[in-house]
């Protein structure tokens, strides 16, 4: 096709297709925006445990999340250290506690973690540097990405935890997620001096590692061998699957993320139609002449299939870079991972394309029933 | 200068072409829908909140000072509501009991546990204002009984009037069930009797039980006792550790806990704020290419003598329609959308006539403005240039 008809149809009327492109593009905001919203309830659903080094658990039959764990002996640590190709067993101990805002002096509900010092645990590396700040009692490890209500965090700060005296030993910043709007590491030791029902034989979350080069699964098979039925072993993958399962399917947060993501879809498909359409309309007295030049309905419907696509493309590049700025702010303002995925551009370029496309393709048919005769 | 036309002109502007009104008033449709739900899972994750405030029968109420939301969990000292007793227009002062963490009721089908919300109180007074509550009280009398919210999870297994239940390993009788719902913490609760609560949850360390932590105290007035008088009778006994709160109070509390701790607000926000900028693009678009198509007349109107505001005023005008036109078929599609995403969500959506209000304003601020951007272009019409 020597002229570039589609593209001079598009550059034609700047005016115009500059808003018909702001819909598109606001449409395609929406969808990405809605889909970096439901992935975060996925990654802010494993943050509390994403802090922590392990390649697979040992966990209570009676595991529901992390903040809900039951608890199995810690015994059962000792056994999992005697089964070939496990490298550390560490506790993990979770409970819950109450920290004083130590500005106003209110009390805060957010989960306590507990580590044993002695024992690797840590995947953060500001965490593993510290973590023999905690063979001192009464000393914590705070994520500084709390929420305000919690009050200011810094290393030195002396504060209570369920009204016993703690010292900050040192911050890091990785932030809660959903389970959490704060929490506090401090050692096994510290926990039962804190928590009134804690104890160092109750064990939440039995964090194994295995020796490089050895595969987790025979690992995981000689752990569920040698292990009595009090405690379930699960893959690093297992626990982040359950995690996220509980937040995404049971919990109304997912299920309202995802009614958004399906809402996005529609809309955004509909309003890409309907801008889409009122183009072709537009155009359709320039379609008339066209055929009446004795061009063929299918090279019209091909020029117009290409308009749609120039319209997602040149829509689609200014809602990328709103889309990601919006994400920095929202992830700013919230503390949340608010990312794009390369599965995500992908994803939702095609399908802009592609409701295009589809959107031209209908939008068409009314080209191809153009008569020059009642047009002029 | 004319102030109206016999002839309906914007009328027919906008309704001329079936076709293209059906698009467009579908466009405008879809973007009243969006800001509709958005705005209604905003509403709806408060009101999931703050439901269980509605439901209890009190005219103040006494909470920890550092408590935000019915959970996380705030005890404070029982003694506390001795002391409102005596206050002159006190009528009568409930406690109530919760217990979250340390709570979990057992699945008997597949031996899995869940963490169950358990609320203690005393069955001869009048706590809640659910009727099916009111009515099965009695039956806690009756030690180890226990209601059960019928809309609690599945994952709970069987929430029948006549099953068996264990809780905290202690094997309890369901005795009937009442309609409250989950949350975004609360995935069911339980209701039981003062005696049975102190029973379940005994200190792990001492094994002893906890009477003296209760969660909230409920004050009834007495016939004709003032609010505002007999609260500042309790704030002036009480001690700083406690604060007497409306139930409006409370919810405003809750309203800005959940608000600040979960990124729902920015999240349905933005939403909201996208439909909108969607709706002014699609009315803009809709506005603009009809002028074009109409230029011609436009100049010819404006030959004939009418003036600038005219051409506003007709824009304008047809904007509203437009705007009307796609709020009523959107007002009945969310109604529709409320109600299935109500059943699969769990979150209370309520299509409220401020709501609806709300959304129908920012519908026609949408089209007014962008009739005034797009109202631009028929200005321009030179009647010289047309022809």
């Amino acid at each position: 096709m020597p002229t570039p008809l589609a593209w001079r149809n598009v550059t034609h009327k700047k005016v115009r297709t500059a808003a018909a492109l702001t819909g598109v593009c606001f449409a395609i905001v929406l969808m990405f925006m809605q889909l970096g919203f439901y992935d975060v309830v996925f990654r802010a659903s494993t943050m509390l445990i994403d802090q922590f080094a392990f390649d697979a658990v040992l966990v209570s039959p009676q595991y529901v999340h992390l903040r809900a764990s039951a608890s199995f002996p810690r015994d059962r640590l000792a056994q999992a250290r005697s089964v070939p190709g496990v490298a550390s067993a560490s506790p993990l101990y979770v409970a819950n506690g109450a920290w004083r805002n130590a500005e106003t002096g209110a009390r805060r509900e957010l989960p306590i973690l507990a580590v044993d010092p002695d024992e690797p645990s840590f995947k953060l590396p500001a965490l593993v540097q510290n973590a023999p700040l905690l063979h001192e009692l009464d000393v914590a490890l705070m994520d500084t990405r709390a929420q305000k209500r919690y009050g200011p965090i810094h290393p030195g700060l002396v504060s209570e935890l369920e009204n016993r005296r703690i010292t900050v030993g040192a911050t890091y910043g990785y932030g809660s997620g959903f389970m959490a709007d704060a929490s506090v590491i401090v050692s096994d030791r510290t926990l039962v001096r804190v928590a009134r029902d804690a104890s160092r034989d109750a064990v939440s979350v039995g964090l194994v590692r295995v020796a490089p080069g050895t595969s987790v699964k025979a690992v995981m098979a000689g752990l569920r061998e040698r292990l009595p039925a009090d405690v379930k072993v699960w893959s690093r993958r297992e626990l982040e699957a359950n995690e996220q399962r509980f937040f995404a399917e049971v919990k109304p947060i997912g299920l309202m993320f995802f009614s958004g993501v399906l809402l996005a879809f529609s809309v955004g498909g509909i309003i890409l139609y309907q801008i889409l359409s009122a183009e072709v309309t537009n155009h359709i007295k320039e379609f008339a002449t066209l055929m009446a030049m004795g061009y063929k309905e299918r090279f019209l419907v091909m020029v117009v299939v290409q308009e749609a696509t120039l319209f997602a493309l040149l829509g689609f590049v200014p809602a990328l870079f709103l889309a990601l700025f919006m994400y920095l702010v929202i992830g700013w303002a919230t503390q949340l991972p608010m990312v794009m995925t390369a599965a995500r551009f992908l994803g939702v370029l095609v399908l802009s394309i592609a409701m295009c496309a589809v959107a031209g393709l209908i939008a068409s048919r009314k080209v191809g029933r153009a008569d020059p005769a009642d047009l002029f | 200068m004319w102030r109206r036309t016999t002839t309906p002109l914007a009328w027919r502007n906008f309704s001329y072409s079936r076709a293209r009104l059906v698009g467009s008033l579908a466009g405008m449709t879809f973007a009243v829908i969006l800001m509709f739900v958005e705005m209604g899972f905003l509403n709806g994750m408060y009101d999931n909140h703050t439901r269980f405030v509605d439901r209890l029968n009190a005219d103040l109420l006494i909470v920890n000072a550092d408590k935000e939301a019915v959970i996380p969990l705030q005890p404070f000292p029982r003694r506390r509501l001795f002391q409102a007793r005596g206050q002159p227009g006190v009528a009568a002062a409930y406690s109530m009991r919760m217990e979250e963490m340390h709570s979990f009721l057992k699945n008997d089908r597949d031996g899995s546990q869940y963490p169950m919300v358990v609320i203690g109180f005393d069955p001869a007074e009048p706590v809640f204002l659910i009727p099916e509550v009111v009515a099965a009280s009695p039956l806690l009398t009756v030690a180890n009984t226990l209601l059960v919210d019928s809309r609690s999870k599945d994952f709970y297994g069987e929430r029948r009037a006549g099953e068996e239940a264990e809780i905290s390993g202690r094997r309890l009788r369901i005795v009937g069930t009442f309609p409250l719902g989950p949350d975004f913490r609360v995935d069911g609760t339980g209701l039981v009797s003062e005696r049975t609560f102190l029973n379940l949850f005994a200190d792990p360390r001492t094994g002893e039980t906890i009477p003296d932590r209760i969660e909230f105290g409920l004050v009834k007035l007495q016939p004709g006792a003032s609010v505002r008088e007999t609260r500042r009778a309790l704030e002036s006994v009480l001690p700083e550790d406690v604060r007497v709160l409306t139930k409006a109070e409370f919810s405003d509390r809750i309203r800005g806990y959940w608000g600040a701790s979960k990124p729902v607000g920015y999240v349905f926000g933005t939403g909201m704020v996208v439909g909108f900028l969607i709706g002014v693009t699609i009315c803009y678009q809709i506005l603009y290419t009809g002028i074009l198509d109409h230029l011609p007349q436009y100049a010819t109107i404006k030959a004939i003598g009418y003036d600038d505001a005219f051409l506003v005023r007709l824009v304008v005008e047809e904007a509203v329609y437009l705007g009307a036109g796609g709020f009523l078929p959107g007002v009945l599609l969310t109604a529709a959308i409320y109600a299935t995403l109500q059943a699969y969500t769990s979150v209370p959506m309520h299509l409220t006539v401020l709501r609806m209000t709300i959304v129908f304003v920012l519908t026609l601020a949408m089209c007014v403005v962008s009739a005034l951007i797009a109202v631009r272009k028929a200005l321009e019409a030179d009647p010289a240039d047309v022809f």
